[in-house]
């Protein structure tokens, strides 16, 4: 018996929406029958369906399904957290080499000025390092920083890719880090900047810290915000995302985002280049995956969605639906 | 002992001499229990043996990333199955005491939370809530939404994204015995 595909399984997982609470109209009820009836796979779908419904039967027999429920959501709630503080919050150095391709071509030149830098990464490269004040700094996949000790000052200057930073307090002298666009400064905080083309993003996660633009723009973010600005203007602020500080750990965690942004992430990652088919560009992608093995994170992805992987040549790979 | 086997023994010892401690530290540090960060990290290496071949590490740092990722999975796994006992503990409460359900129930209502557990771990918060109350509350969607303070049509998105969810789990599960692929 054939498998359904991935379009036949959604199909299902509608009908069941639909009829579930017995309020369906017969209408709907005559079309569910025509559905099943036009393939067999429909059918295998919908007896897949009909044994997971039943699964749920246990607990919908409790005595207070609602307090079950409860218990369920506040479960998983508790794990949610938890789980954010292992892959995210703590912070641990990710030092060397991490990145490992099969495709591996190095064809992007290092940026010039990232060899002049006091400090930098290579594609695919993260490292953390610790300032004489104790300020700890990740430097994630190819970036770039310049740093400016004095006695009144501690100036970061980011060339290029995007830094966390753990800032330690000194009374005495002010902390800023300086980007293309405008020059962001520190009251004793956690927060993490990335320059892309000509956008800054910015996102704080501990203290504060306020964004004052080549052309005078200015604005404060508290902990849990973000916002991206360039040198004209700086957007609305919206809530930081905790996980996407896991790069840290060598972590790229996925919630709420779709195939895009995910490989669009990855990218930034390896020498060689991804390509998604629009067919399956907006699918949404949910879990943790591994920065420095995108092999793993391909195969990872092809078992739970309904693309394949073709590589086109070495260093170019594209991402396609399912050819049936 | 097979000659294959005894090879992995080898590189096992080699790496559990020289990252254990590092390892145990590491987890400690996070769970902030030195027992049960002492048990993981003994499960995290007994791991490592069940592997079908010998895994090689070409540096030190490779080594700590994958016993580090290993760790991870095992401790998401044992805070799974915590919360999971606590849920099923927390409901089997709720059954007044002259009703006592079976052993046979016992485990069908904990067998139930554990799949529900994992397909919810896959949804947005929201989709969730409706799906538990849509689902295991037996509400209608009108109901369901009422509560929530979405439209009927959000409820009937969120029950089929739930459902999709279980699915695609039952499906990736079956992928996963079919290659028995050693999970990392």
């Amino acid at each position: 018996m054939a498998e359904p595909s991935h379009k036949t399984l959604e199909e299902a997982a509608e009908w069941f929406a639909i009829l579930r609470d017995g309020q369906a109209s017969n209408e709907h009820k005559s079309d569910w029958r025509k559905w099943l009836d036009a393939k067999p796979e429909n059918k295998t779908a919908w007896l897949y369906v009909e044994k997971i419904s039943e699964g749920f039967q246990p607990l919908q027999q409790t005595p207070d399904p609602h307090n079950t429920a409860d218990n369920l959501y506040n479960a998983n709630q508790r794990l949610r957290q938890r789980r954010r503080l292992l892959s995210g919050m703590v912070s641990i150095a990710v030092i060397g080499f991490v990145g490992h391709f099969s495709w591996n071509r190095k064809w992007f030149p290092d940026s010039v000025m990232a060899l002049a830098a006091d400090y930098h990464t290579g594609v695919g490269q993260q490292t953390d390092i610790t300032l004489p004040d104790g300020t700890q700094i990740w430097l994630n996949t190819a970036s770039a920083i310049n740093v400016d000790y004095t006695v009144q000052q501690r100036r970061i200057e980011l060339l290029h890719g995007e830094i966390f930073i753990e800032t330690v307090k000194d009374v005495g002298r002010s902390f800023v880090v300086d980007t293309s666009q405008g020059r962001l400064t520190a009251l004793g905080t956690q927060f993490n900047v990335m320059s892309q083309q000509q956008d800054i993003e910015l996102a704080v996660y501990e203290g504060s810290v306020s964004v004052h633009t080549n052309n005078d723009h200015y604005l404060e973010l508290q902990a849990g915000e973000t916002s991206r600005f360039n040198q004209n203007q700086i957007m609305p602020k919206q809530n930081a995302i905790t996980a996407r500080q896991a790069w840290r750990d060598g972590l790229l965690v996925a919630e709420d985002m779709t195939l895009q942004e995910l490989i669009a992430e990855l990218n930034r990652y390896q020498y060689g280049y991804i390509n998604i088919a629009d067919e399956v560009a907006q699918l949404e992608v949910y879990g943790s995956f591994p920065l420095a093995d995108t092999d793993r994170v391909l195969t990872m992805l092809t078992t739970v969605l309904p693309i394949q992987v073709r590589q086109v040549f070495p260093g170019w790979i594209i991402l396609e639906p399912i050819q049936r | 002992m097979s000659s294959a086997q005894s090879v992995i023994h080898y590189h096992v010892q080699v790496l559990y001499s020289e990252h254990h401690n590092w390892l145990k530290g590491w987890l400690s540090q996070r769970l902030g229990n030195s027992t049960e960060a002492a048990d993981l990290t003994q499960d995290t290496f007994l791991r490592l043996l069940g592997l079908p071949s010998s895994r090689h590490f070409s540096s030190s740092d490779q080594a700590r990333n994958y016993l580090r990722a290993t760790a991870k999975n095992l401790c998401i796994d044992l805070w799974r199955r915590k919360e999971v006992e606590k849920a099923w503990h927390d409901t089997l409460s709720s059954y007044p005491e002259e009703t006592a359900p079976s052993a046979e129930r016992q485990v069908a209502v904990l067998e139930a939370l554990e799949e529900i557990n994992r397909m919810l771990s896959e949804l947005p918060a929201k989709a969730a809530k409706a799906f538990l109350l849509a689902v295991v509350c037996q509400m209608t969607d009108a109901e369901t939404a009422s509560q929530l303070g979405v439209s009927d049509r959000m409820v009937r998105k969120y029950v089929a994204q739930a459902m999709l969810a279980c699915l695609k789990l039952q499906a990736s599960q079956t992928t996963r015995e079919l290659i028995s692929e050693p999970q990392s």
